[in-house]
């Protein structure tokens, strides 16, 4: 019989009061929860110490020798929005959030949530904007054998201060160790409570202070009694000069004192070990190197999130000419993206694959060039003899398109229980596009037939070369026969591999269906374009990685409890969170784009708009 | 009387060591609860709820990736499949006798290939397991993995193949001695032409034998006639009679229990579920000598203490971990199948049973998690006797040897067990080492 909705809520309200009746150790805590918190017996009394001036800017409180920095302004504010929020909003909506207020995990949140409102003494929202406060800086400083952490928290008013103060002592007092683990000291005139001789905490006024070590806890006190306004460090303005107005939080890090740290050449590494990662990382990796200062900052709205870092890269400094395949001379060309339906990823680049593979020496380890020299000799026999770096990849223009896109399997009475997205790769020809064509076309075939051979010695079906034409371009490529009755790999099933040229555009993709669809979209001679600027150019889109995943949905779900232990019930609330949370993201972007001597690496999250926005009706599912 | 029902308070208790007798063979073993609810149900009750169809939700939801799982060309995967669905089940005694079944006509995925077409004999073995043996034994002649596993389409009509129609007689309805080289030449002259196309049975018409054939005296023409007549044969009851009795009751049956189920059986009609509950209610099933007299199958045994410690796990690595202890579900090592009784002990099943329960109280690659402190309760705090007490009720059914148990409490209670979670996972692998963990 189905329970009644109230019925429901009220016994998940029941299991939570259960729950956190089980935290009983904690009662006297209870007890004195309320905006007064008396003392404990045994708990040291300390009274705030007032600056003589309270500085304008916490982050002059910091000292110089900063690593790393991040400022954020206003979490609190944020926070304390949160109830009515629209992220709020969008997470209750979602099916898979009510699903998840019917678990037992949902009963231990709502405990946990119940328990720190009680040893906050205010709602959740409150005690995450008080302890968020107006400002909050946090910063890794070198110390004499490690680095060390400082940092300090502005307080909206010095009575919610005051709280917090007493509650980090309350609870510390609580703590039943041996030795103990808490102690208070006098550093720089402000009584510190001492956490584990690991962490000092004190306040000065408003300001909440807190140190991993005891020298640079002093000094802040300090400072902050002091309330003598200076400059804040060189870190902290360049991070905040590199971020916009609205930033939520503005990071930066010192390149060469990280170096210093790590006791490498470079805290990042030069040469990869790898060539495609060089190829895709290995401008920004040079870079940030030999950047003195990396800036970064996270900033948006309701319905959008950017993260951003911001790398010099100053025109009277270029990178060497190693780094000459990264197309960054040709910027401000425009730089193609493809759409196709059913779209999971596009991804467009400006590589010069030839001369990264001539340069590889210089930006990949040495044990790569083997690698390559195997991949050389190997790869040869797919164009017919000819050399894959000398003759083949410079025959081809920089800028390379990837596309990943859900399969619809067309006219096949029985889709495959896993549907692996269908892939294309599409390079423009620089010289003789119709003799490229042809050879790639007769390397796709090659690929075909020795295919075939591993699946003859499978006794599995192979693939029946065909010829096609869509919109007049020529498909060629194989696919698996219909009426054949022998088994056939999964991943095979998924496959139609093929290649055509559209113009000077050679297209090589796993299935058919995805080809006659580039061709569709290039033979519209409209291909939409990044800005200006643009060296990498990466959208995902939420809406069809939810359409595969609810496609995948037993194939996903099959791996978690075979595979990974997690109980059904789990396995189908996380497979559910992940649809309907990747159906909120109209779109994921990471981009590379050299503006303004400076190379902007940009992680973007698009939510699907709310206003006006209807959500499609969820198909199958728990 | 055949089977004469055993009457609780006439011939016995039916308390929670009859209860847990009747759980471990009937089911995967029980915890304690599971026990006292059953006592307190009394014995027509807990055989009716043991007969129950009904796995429940996350069985049949497992259940439901069968197709998703068998495209995979991970066979482990599929093997993870039925083993978590053991382990999830509300009808374990379905699980259990597709098991059975399962190793009465030992069919391998090593040779069949097929992960689909395995996962079709099972659930053959699920739906009529519990029903007619010559019913059974019809649909299994014409499962296409059991005829790829005996080379049914080399069977043909001027060459017949004899691989099916000797494994029918000898192996799944009479057994060696009671038929002749005569009848398995004609037997597999009526299985000529029973083919697979397709991935089903097929009738080939080209290679069907339609000649007549003379088996035990009798006349027939077709494969199905045989089973017919194969099964009324005299030697065929006490043939299932003793398989039964070994994998439910008993590695070592007596000549008289044998003859008292297979009269039972015939009584039955060869109905192999109506049979089993008379056992189950028998006097011969409650008997002393019949009470943990059979070492439990690696599978049975795993699946048994992941329900008995209601533990998570990796399915597919579970499964594994039984394969490496000897079975390897799916895949039996012959036509055969497993031998069972004492050949699932040796230096190496032992030493992989080991580990299994160092996986199981300590966690590693097998995924296995498990709140031993909420398992043992307040005897978690406590240690010693209370401790061993209450993990050995739900790991072993009290059934440790008094020594064995002194000795235990004497480790829980001292120094060198620790305190904790730590103490009773330790105490529990120590009462997992136990010969008496490995009986069912």
């Amino acid at each position: 019989m189905r329970r009644s909705r109230p019925l429901r809520t009220l016994l998940c309200r029941l299991g939570a009061a259960a729950a956190v009746a089980g935290l009983l150790s904690w009662l006297p805590l209870a007890a004195l929860a309320g905006p007064a918190w008396p003392r404990l017996r045994g708990e040291p009394a300390v009274v705030a110490v007032a600056p003589a001036t309270e500085v304008a800017d916490l982050a002059e409180l910091l000292p110089e020798e900063l690593i790393a920095v991040a400022e954020a302004r206003g979490l609190g504010a944020r926070m304390r929005d949160l109830p009515t929020s629209s992220l709020k909003e969008r997470l209750f909506a979602l099916p898979a959030w009510k699903q998840y207020q019917k678990s037992p995990a949902y009963v231990e949140l709502m405990a946990g949530y119940g328990f720190v409102e009680l040893v906050g003494g205010m709602k959740a929202h409150d005690l995450l904007d008080a302890v968020l406060g107006e400002q909050l800086v946090v910063a890794l400083v070198t110390g004499e054998t490690m680095p060390g952490l400082v940092g300090a928290v502005r307080i909206g008013d010095l009575d919610r201060a005051d709280h917090l103060m007493q509650v980090a002592r309350t609870l510390a007092a609580m703590a039943k160790e041996e030795p103990p683990a808490w102690r208070t000291e006098s550093l720089g005139g402000v009584e510190a409570l001492v956490v584990r001789e690991q962490l000092y905490v004190g306040q000065v006024g408003r300001d909440l202070l807190f140190a991993s070590t005891k020298g640079r806890f002093a000094e802040l006190a300090t400072r902050a009694i002091a309330g003598v306004s200076m400059p804040p460090p060189a870190l902290v303005a360049a991070a905040r000069a590199s971020a916009p107005q609205d930033a939520i939080v503005a990071l930066a890090l010192d390149g060469p004192r990280v170096t210093a740290i790590s006791g490498k050449e470079s805290w990042l590494p030069v040469r990869q070990d790898d060539f495609v990662g060089a190829a895709l990382l290995g401008d920004l990796f040079a870079l940030a190197a030999r950047a003195p200062v990396v800036p970064m900052s996270l900033h948006g709205s309701a319905e959008s999130l950017v993260f951003e870092v911001a790398l010099p890269a100053p025109a009277d400094a270029p990178l060497p000419t190693a780094y000459r395949g990264f197309g960054h001379a040709n910027a401000a060309q425009p730089l193609p993206t493809l759409h196709p339906p059913g779209m999971l990823l596009t991804w467009s680049m400006r590589r010069d694959l030839a001369a990264l593979w001539a340069d590889h020496g210089e930006l990949c380890q040495d044990k790569v060039g083997a690698e390559l020299a195997l991949a050389k000799a190997n790869l040869g026999i797919f164009f017919g003899g000819r050399s894959l770096p000398d003759e083949v990849l410079p025959a081809l223009d920089e800028s390379i398109l990837f596309v990943l896109s859900r399969q619809t399997f067309p006219g096949v009475a029985s889709p495959p229980a896993l549907r692996y997205p269908a892939g294309a790769m599409i390079w423009q020809a620089r010289g003789d596009h119709e003799r490229l064509g042809r050879e790639f076309a007769n390397g796709v075939q090659m690929a075909i037939a020795l295919f075939n051979v591993d699946s003859a010695q499978k006794n599995q079906a192979p693939y029946e070369l065909f010829v096609d034409a869509h919109r007049g371009v020529q498909i060629t490529g194989g696919r698996l026969p219909r009426d054949d009755d022998r088994a056939v790999e999964p991943e095979r099933l998924n496959a139609s591999p093929c290649f055509a040229r559209v113009g000077a555009r050679l297209i090589v993709a796993s299935t058919v269906e995805l080809m006659q669809a580039l061709i569709d979209e290039l033979s519209v001679g409209q291909m939409a374009t990044a800005p200006s600027g643009a060296l990498t150019w990466i959208e995902v889109d939420g809406r069809n990685v939810a359409e595969l995943a609810l496609e995948d949905r037993d194939a996903l779900i099959a791996q978690a409890t075979l595979e990974q232990g997690k109980s059904l019930e789990q396995a189908n609330l996380e497979q559910a969170f992940l649809v309907d949370i990747a159906r909120e993201v109209a779109k994921l972007r990471l981009s590379t784009r050299l503006v303004d001597a400076t190379l902007r690496v940009e992680l973007a999250l698009q939510m699907v708009p709310r206003v006006g926005a209807t959500r499609p009706a969820r198909e199958g599912g728990p | 009387m055949n089977l004469a029902p055993f009457v609780p308070g006439v011939d016995g208790p039916f308390d929670d060591a009859a209860a847990g007798h009747l759980l471990r063979s009937a089911a995967f073993g029980s915890r304690p609860e599971e026990r006292a609810e059953a006592v307190s149900a009394g014995l027509p009750a807990t055989l009716d709820r043991l007969f129950s169809r009904d796995e429940g939700k996350a069985a049949a939801q497992l259940a439901a990736l069968a197709p998703t799982v068998s495209q995979s060309d991970e066979f482990p995967r599929l093997q993870g499949l039925w083993l978590g669905r053991m382990v999830e089940s509300g009808a374990p005694l379905l699980e259990k006798l597709a098991l059975f079944w399962h190793n009465h006509f030992a069919t391998s995925q090593v040779k069949v290939q097929q992960n689909d077409w395995m996962w079709r004999q099972y659930a053959l073995f699920r739906e009529k397991g519990s029903g007619s043996f010559r019913e059974l034994l019809q649909a299994a002649a014409r499962d296409p993995a059991l005829l790829v596993w005996l080379d049914g389409n080399s069977n043909v009509r001027s060459h017949p193949n004899e691989n099916f129609a000797r494994e029918l007689l000898e192996l799944f309805s009479l057994g060696v001695g009671h038929y002749s080289e005569r009848d398995v030449q004609e037997a597999a002259r009526a299985f000529s032409g029973w083919h697979v196309r397709d991935g089903l049975f097929w009738r080939n018409e080209r290679s069907l034998d339609t000649g007549t054939k003379r088996l035990f005296g009798v006349e027939l023409t077709d494969g199905g006639e045989v089973i017919d007549v194969a099964t009324r044969q005299a030697a065929c009851a006490p043939f299932l009679a003793g398989k039964l009795l070994r994998a439910f009751v008993t590695d070592l049956p007596d000549a008289a229990a044998v003859a008292e189920v297979a009269a039972a059986l015939v009584e039955e009609e060869l109905v192999v579920g109506t049979t089993l509950r008379r056992l189950f209610a028998s006097k011969l099933f409650f008997a002393t000598t019949a009470r943990r007299s059979r070492i439990a199958g690696p599978v049975e045994w795993c699946v048994g203490l992941l329900r008995r410690t209601r533990a998570r796990s990796k399915y597919r690595a579970v499964a594994e971990a039984a394969a490496a202890m000897g079975q390897s579900l799916f895949a039996p090592p012959n036509v055969k199948g497993w031998e069972g009784g004492r050949s699932w002990i040796s230096s190496r099943t032992l030493l992989a049973r080991g580990r299994f329960a160092a996986e199981l109280c300590y966690g590693g690659e097998l995924g296995i998690t498990i709140d031993w402190e909420k398992l043992a309760g307040e005897s978690a705090r406590v240690g010693g006797a209370p401790l061993v007490a209450t993990l050995e009720a739900i790991l072993v059914d009290d059934a440790l040897d008094p020594t064995t148990r002194a000795r235990i409490v004497d480790f829980a209670s001292s120094a060198a067990a620790g305190a904790g979670t730590l103490r009773v996972q330790r105490v529990a692998q120590l009462l997992l080492g136990a010969p008496e963990a490995q009986i069912a």
